[in-house]
């Protein structure tokens, strides 16, 4: 099948067109079970449970140097490496005292992210970014979608249906690169920095009346390029994307044949609908579980709206 | 049987030549030029190197174009320090060493030969690429010093992938020798009206490159950054032969007006375009019509931009007298703006404003002027050293808002004359003679004196006290004619002047209460000890951190060093 491209070095000076060169292996299960049944003359019901996961492994792919960004043989498709979080850096002694972080940035001071030093070198990096040396990186999620499920149960009584339909995702990583400012706000440039409410939850050394203060969730701010050394790919910051959402909700009722054949229609119901009525998710609020994406960077996309909608379906 | 065998075999037989039509299996494309029908005429080769000319920097829309191109040095600084200078840049993953312009003109080579025309038709583009090509390469090499020269277009399974660096001086020499061919095959003379490159613009880079690497090679001997068993001689030589060649040419010259208060500033903010300049030798036009529009003058004529030029610029620039500051009766100190611009060479007021300079002229009336710089402003409308920014800003209202077309200077004649001027003087062949036919044509545009050899007077601010003294001046000239157009950086750097930056605080004007009584110091301006607008006090307490056994490359990208396990990373990285 069409992997991406092979890395080459970039003395090419080309991407080499797309080719057959990859072989994946997918395992997984999809089970669905569903029921019909009616209770007396007035009442049916019915219920529809699917259950789906799947997982992905790279068994083919040219990648010599086994380099971490690009696919290698082995690997889990949707594998996210990162680095593994401590805290925050209290003070200046406790800089001192930690590994040596400078090739992420020279200037570490409390309120800063201290990662975790796995392979006990003194040195937080990512060695040669290889799966035979990758430093400090572990691989701390996966992207994938896992346990698609969805649910859809329905009755009948007298004239009045009643029909929902729930779905979610049991896991997914996501993670939101420095560049996100929906995500954290700051984005490393002075322009295009955007601020919501949970963005005020940054480490400072006492807070303020919005929050914050020394076990913030987000790091100490930086509107500079400085920001990029807190906001690497990183076990605190990787966000869970399961979810589980009621697509849709609907109640009817249809009036009785004896009643509406009175003024000659066949058929006349009334019904009540809603879209993305509920959604339970862990995900940051700047977010939707199902479009994470975006043109302009995460979280800037036309999102999924709740809609409710009533209707009357008249059939002479 | 046999029949059927007969003609089962004739079929197979058919069937083998029909596929050995090669012609019948090639499909080309309807919709699209392909390289099958293409190079066959001289306007396919133009057409081509045109992808090249979007290249040049002439900075995004939102800017002060090539006049914010010396942030980032000590002439002008941005609201937050420059990394490179703060030694707070770290090694990059990817991007950068950037190839796909290179291949592109070495698919031109491999190609341009199928052109049906007369090669005299068409060598001005056989000529255009080459310039690119060494262009290119320019660039490379001021980024990351050694890298892979490669002239051919490459394949996923080309050996030459694998390559090591190859060494600086080879790469200068490579570059040198395309922008002969360059030289030899383009026409000499303005190409439609300064926008096409042409023989003069090549002799010009060869000066540039030439002088960059004939410098570099002797202010970097015996560091990491140095080529052992050369002094640049044999460059620096080149590099004042290359330009004096074009002062000889006689094709270009220093634009001059009757008015010397005026002429330097008129070059830099031309509304209309440069068509029959005689010193602008290549620039680019806009057209709002096509879209082609930037917002340049949104800034230069109203706002500071987020930017300021810094104390040490404006130090430099000598007095009206031809004395610098330190030894000059004229000077009258800086305790204002107007006075630190007194009396001193007039390219001053033309390159910062200084109070009464017009920032809006409609109808020939001045309906705005500068009264003092924006540093109480904040983020983009800030003057952040207190020193605004004049050169290139146009007082034409008209082009503030809504999208400006002033046009882009790319290459102009006075950085031949610079370059000359340099590399004899560090030659230490620079007569009065060469003087006069080069610094002296730049001071007389604006009035100046001459530079005069035997009289120059040790000036104790030296930003070179252990350099000859004619380089000091040669120098000072390059940095107060070229200020605030991009050429600094790439000046220290083959200086190796790195005396100039580390443990620095970049300093802006002296800060006058009465000038700026809003302002509170401490709060919402920072000032140092001596009274002088310091920007980084709060973020830079200890001066820039530049490394001079780092800094002065740029960090070739990881990823390409895992790629290619014959790449050696740059010294410090």
């Amino acid at each position: 099948m069409f992997g991406p491209i092979e890395s080459l070095p970039s003395v090419l000076g080309a991407h080499p067109p797309q080719e057959n060169n990859a072989t994946l292996e997918t395992k997984g299960y999809e089970v669905s079970i569903s029921w019909k049944d009616r209770i007396g003359s007035d009442f049916s019901y019915n219920a529809r449970m699917i259950l789906g996961d799947s997982k992905t492994k790279v068994i083919k792919y040219s990648n010599p140097t086994k380099i971490l960004s690009n696919w290698y043989e082995g690997q889990m498709v949707g594998e996210i490496w990162g680095y593994e979080t401590v805290g925050f850096f209290e003070d200046d002694a406790d800089v001192d005292a930690h590994a040596d972080q400078s090739a992420f940035h020279t200037r570490w001071q409390a309120g800063d992210i201290k990662y975790r030093d796995l392979n006990n070198d003194g040195v937080i990096n990512w060695g040669d970014n290889t799966l035979d040396s990758h430093g400090d990186l572990k691989v701390i999620g996966n992207s994938m979608p896992r346990y698609n499920y969805g649910l859809a149960v329905g009755f009948n009584w007298k004239g009045v249906d009643f029909n929902m339909h729930w779905q979610g995702v049991g896991k997914k990583d996501v993670i939101f690169n420095s560049n996100t400012n929906v995500f954290w706000g700051f984005r490393g440039n002075k322009r295009h920095n955007s601020y919501f409410e949970e963005h005020m939850d940054y480490w400072s050394p006492e807070g303020s009346d919005f929050g914050g203060g020394p076990d913030a969730y987000f790091p100490r701010p930086y509107i500079v390029s400085e920001h990029q050394k807190n906001t690497k790919v990183q076990s605190k910051y990787l966000q869970s994307a399961a979810y589980v959402r009621l697509k849709n909700l609907q109640i009817g009722y249809t009036v009785p044949d004896r009643v509406s054949r009175k003024v000659r229609i066949e058929r006349l119901r009334i019904y009540l609908s809603g879209e993305n009525m509920v959604t339970f998710t862990k995900l940051s609020k700047n977010f939707d579980p199902e479009t994470t994406g975006g043109l302009f960077g995460a979280g800037k996309i036309y999102p999924l709206q709740k809609a409710i909608s009533m209707g009357l379906n008249i059939s002479f | 049987m046999r029949i059927n065998y007969i003609s089962i075999s004739l079929i197979v037989a058919l069937l083998l030549v029909t596929a050995c039509e090669e012609d019948y299996l090639i499909r080309l494309p309807q919709d699209q030029i392909s390289t099958y029908d293409y190079w066959n005429t001289t306007n396919d080769l133009k057409t081509y190197v045109n992808q090249f000319y979007p290249n040049f920097d002439d900075n995004s829309e939102w800017t002060g174009g090539i006049f914010w191109f010396d942030v980032g040095t000590d002439n002008m600084i941005a609201e937050h320090y420059d990394a490179r200078l703060a030694g707070t840049r770290v090694v990059s993953v990817s991007g950068g060493w950037n190839y796909t312009q290179i291949r592109s003109v070495n698919y031109f080579f491999e190609s341009y030969e199928k052109c049906e025309d007369d090669f005299a038709n068409y060598k001005q583009y056989v000529g255009e690429a080459y310039f690119f090509r060494a262009y290119f390469y320019g660039n490379l090499l001021q980024t990351y010093g050694d890298v892979p020269w490669i002239d051919k277009t490459l394949l996923p399974n080309s050996e030459e992938l694998y390559a090591p660096r190859t060494n600086r001086n080879e790469v200068a020499n490579y570059i040198l020798a395309d922008l002969d061919k360059a030289i030899e095959y383009m026409d000499s003379g303005p190409n439609e009206d300064g926008m096409r490159l042409n023989k003069e613009i090549a002799i010009l880079y060869k000066s540039r490159i030439a002088l960059y690497e004939g410098t570099w090679e002797k202010y970097h001997a015996g560091t990491d950054f140095g080529l052992s068993g050369s002094d640049g001689s044999t460059l620096l030589q080149e590099a004042a032969d290359a330009a004096e060649q074009l002062i000889n040419m006689g094709v270009y010259s220093i634009y001059t007006e009757n008015d010397p208060g005026w002429a330097y500033w008129h070059l830099f903010n031309s509304p209309y375009d440069y068509e029959g300049h005689p010193e602008v030798m290549l620039w680019k036009k806009y057209d709002i019509d096509l879209g082609m529009k930037h917002f340049h003058q949104f800034y230069l004529p109203q706002y500071g931009g987020g930017v300021g030029i810094t104390q040490s610029l404006v130090d430099d620039y000598l007095c009206s007298d031809g004395l610098p500051i330190s030894l000059s009766l004229l000077y009258q100190g800086d305790t204002t703006t107007p006075v630190v611009a007194a009396n001193r060479d007039p390219r001053l007021k033309q390159t910062m404003y200084t109070p009464g300079w017009p920032m809006a002229i409609v109808d020939l009336d001045t309906t705005r002027v500068f009264e003092r710089s924006l540093l109480p402003a904040s983020g983009n409308h800030k003057c952040v050293t207190g020193y605004q920014l004049n050169k290139g800003a146009l007082p034409d209202p008209s082009q503030m808002e809504g999208g400006s077309v002033t046009p882009s200077i790319i290459f102009r004649y006075a950085e031949a004359l610079l370059n000359f001027a340099e590399a004899k003087a560090e030659l230490g062949t620079l007569t009065q003679n060469d003087v006069d036919k080069s610094i002296k044509l730049l001071r007389d545009r604006v009035g100046m004196p001459n530079l005069d050899l035997a009289t120059i007077q040790p000036d104790p601010d030296w930003d070179f006290p252990l350099l000859s003294p004619v380089i000091n001046e040669v120098r000072r000239e390059r940095r107060i004619e070229l200020a605030c157009e991009g050429y600094r950086w790439n000046d220290i750097a083959r200086w190796r002047a790195h005396h100039l930056i580390i443990n620095m605080k970049p300093k802006g004007a002296f800060f006058s209460a009465e000038e700026y009584p809003e302002l509170e110091v401490g709060v919402s301006v920072f000032v140092d000890e001596n009274g002088y607008v310091d920007p980084y006090q709060a973020s830079l307490p200890d001066g820039y951190g530049f490394d001079p056994n780092r800094d002065y490359l740029s960090s070739i990208p990881t990823e390409q060093l895992t790629l290619n396990s014959n790449l050696e990373q740059n010294p410090g990285w």
